[in-house]
């Protein structure tokens, strides 16, 4: 019985050393971890709304009704010099191996500026190619109801490239929503 | 046994991968380029050394019917740290490298060195067998990532290096190729083993 | 309904854990020279994975994201495995001796399987609820002793063949498990 007390101590010692251990590392790496993060979402919107000099993050209790948007993450409206010119929005659709961060713009006129995939694990040569020029350019100033029809997927990759392919359509159905309740406001 | 023996134990005698054939799942699975390679080998070897280091100096502490679950609670600990550092300092690894970095508790050789060295040797010697563990396990990953990434992709550490006509296999960068390469690479190194022991014992022959 | 079919489809065959995912290759090629020995890893195996998905996810959903405490996750959820593995040992010996003596001997050794732990976190990282995870975890399992089972059949078969020695034993298996990993790719236009 006291070898079993001792032992059960001596257990709940090296746990509780490594816990705190744990926490200690979990406080220094955090702050680094989570800037990373906002710096990585921020460099992904001025890439696909290039005029934009302001970016206002819509609360997602706007827009987020049960899912009806897919994969969307975060939506930021895009404003120049104080006039809203389009919107950004994130999106995390499942690959063929993980899921993959789209980021989109679309202007008020309701074309898209340009599509940016994040960090993916897709297989290479394969699904890695959706990151390519060939296929994003696909999409560049394409009017928001052409996406089903206008793009390809790529052969080889068609999980990958329709995740992306599905990503736009919903952010041009979110856009649509927003810009009727932008449009209405100004009015 | 001196140091150098338990380092060059490591590299070469029981190379853990070539000859032990432990820690297969990493082995195989992230060693799709050489950075990965590298990348996976690292963290290990820092796991390995740091959990050699605290098996070892806790080894008379720790009673014997609690040594694996004390063992699992110091390899997580210091798997969680390695997981945080990349995550925070190295993004670009941890996303490559996946859930194969949590993975690194369960992988056969941390346990198996610090059940079967480090609970029974001195600190300095177990910190030694985990630099030499993690080397030899390094050099068996950089070897099948180098040959995967060369003739898979055309590329190392991501700098094309084959000539532009050169057409890449493909396949060995996908799980297949995993399997294949590292099939005849260790097919290879059962042949030189077999030939440096012959050598060996024939040199010994002529110095009795 | 749908992504059930498509967690069990992709576990057993598109996503195979041993054949793409390379999890669980340990015991994938060390304990597959009999069949029959495979048969009893494989379930043993899935029986834990599918025990570990529900655990871990309750305890991760409950208990670590309400204190904010993810970063432990790795920590808790082998702790867990090798509580579970144990738990499961005893009970089995005590109340199903029949059962413990054909996967007995297989128990000790899953704790350090990576398939096991693995589909832990896959669960939390994939973002599956309750159902999906323990779907997810026996559908890995069932992958696992699909693939083990087909490579111990040829294993068994290769043991009487006549391999130069130096291609003998893990080299042989590799290369075999290779070409098992080819027709496996096969799979992968089954899910849209």
């Amino acid at each position: 019985m006291r070898d079993i007390l001792n032992a059960g101590v001596r257990l709940l010692l090296i746990t509780l050393v490594a816990a705190i251990a744990l926490a200690a590392v979990n406080i220094i790496t955090r702050g680094p971890i989570e800037s990373r993060r906002l710096a990585e979402s921020e460099s992904s919107r001025s890439k696909v709304m290039p005029d934009a000099d302001e970016f206002e993050l819509i609360d997602s209790s706007v827009w987020a009704n049960g899912g009806a948007y897919g994969d969307m993450a975060e939506v930021y409206r895009a404003t120049s010099g104080g006039e809203t010119i389009g919107y950004t929005f994130l999106l995390n659709p499942q690959g063929y191996k993980a899921e993959i961060p789209v980021t989109i713009g679309i202007l008020t006129d309701g074309s898209i500026v340009c599509a940016a995939i994040g960090d993916i694990q897709e297989t290479s040569g394969l699904g890695m190619k959706i990151k390519d020029e060939p296929f994003l350019s696909q999409f560049v100033m394409l009017p928001s109801a052409r996406v089903s029809q206008d793009v390809n997927t790529i052969s080889g990759a068609t999980i990958s490239s329709r995740a992306v392919k599905t990503a736009v359509s919903d952010a041009i159905l979110l856009f649509e929503q927003l810009n009727a309740i932008g449009e209405a406001a100004t009015e | 046994m001196n140091a150098w023996k338990t380092i060059k134990n490591g590299i070469l005698d029981e190379n853990p991968a070539f000859r032990l054939v432990l820690g297969m799942c990493p082995t195989l699975a992230v060693t799709t380029t050489a950075s990965n390679g590298l990348g996976m080998g690292a963290a290990t070897t820092f796991v390995l050394v740091m959990s050699n280091l605290f098996i070892s100096s806790l080894r008379k502490v720790i009673p014997s019917n609690i040594r694996i679950p004390a063992f699992v609670v110091v390899i997580a600990t210091f798997t969680t740290i390695v997981q945080m550092v990349l995550k925070a300092f190295v993004p670009a690894l941890d996303k490559s490298l996946g859930i194969f970095i949590p993975l690194i508790v369960v992988n056969c050789i941390v346990f198996a060195r610090a059940e079967a060295f480090a609970s029974v040797n001195p600190v300095g010697l177990s910190i030694l067998d985990g630099l030499g563990m993690g080397a030899g396990f390094t050099l068996a990953l950089m070897i099948l990532s180098s040959v995967r990434e060369i003739l898979g992709a055309g590329t190392w550490f991501g700098i094309h290096i084959m000539p532009a006509g050169y057409q890449p296999m493909g396949m060995l960068t996908q799980p297949p190729g995993g399997f294949i390469t590292l099939g005849i690479v260790l097919a290879l190194v059962n042949v030189m083993m077999k030939s440096y022991e012959r050598r060996k014992s024939a040199r010994k022959g002529i110095q009795l | 309904m749908k992504d059930i079919a498509f967690i069990v489809i992709g576990g057993i065959l598109v996503n195979n854990f041993v054949m793409s995912r390379f999890l669980g290759c340990c015991p994938f090629l060390g304990v597959s020279k009999k069949l029959e020995t495979a048969i009893g890893m494989g379930v043993a195996v899935t029986f834990v994975m599918t025990l570990a998905s529900l655990i871990t996810y309750i305890l991760n959903t409950y208990l670590l994201s309400r204190l904010g405490m993810v970063y432990m996750q790795t920590l808790v959820f082998i702790v867990v495995i090798a509580a579970l593995v144990q738990l499961v040992e005893m009970v089995l010996r005590n109340y199903l001796p029949m059962l413990y003596n054909a996967l007995g001997v297989y128990l000790p050794l899953i704790t350090t399987n990576c398939a096991v732990l693995g589909v832990t976190i896959l669960n939390v990282t994939s973002g599956y609820n309750l159902i999906q995870s323990v779907v997810n975890g026996f559908a890995g399992g069932a992958g696992f002793t699909l693939a083990i089972c087909l490579f111990a059949g040829i294993r068994e078969r290769l043991a009487i063949s006549d391999f130069p020695d130096w291609m003998d034993g893990f080299p042989g298996a590799l290369i075999t498990a290779g070409l098992m990993s080819v027709a496996f790719q096969g799979f992968g236009g089954l899910i849209h």
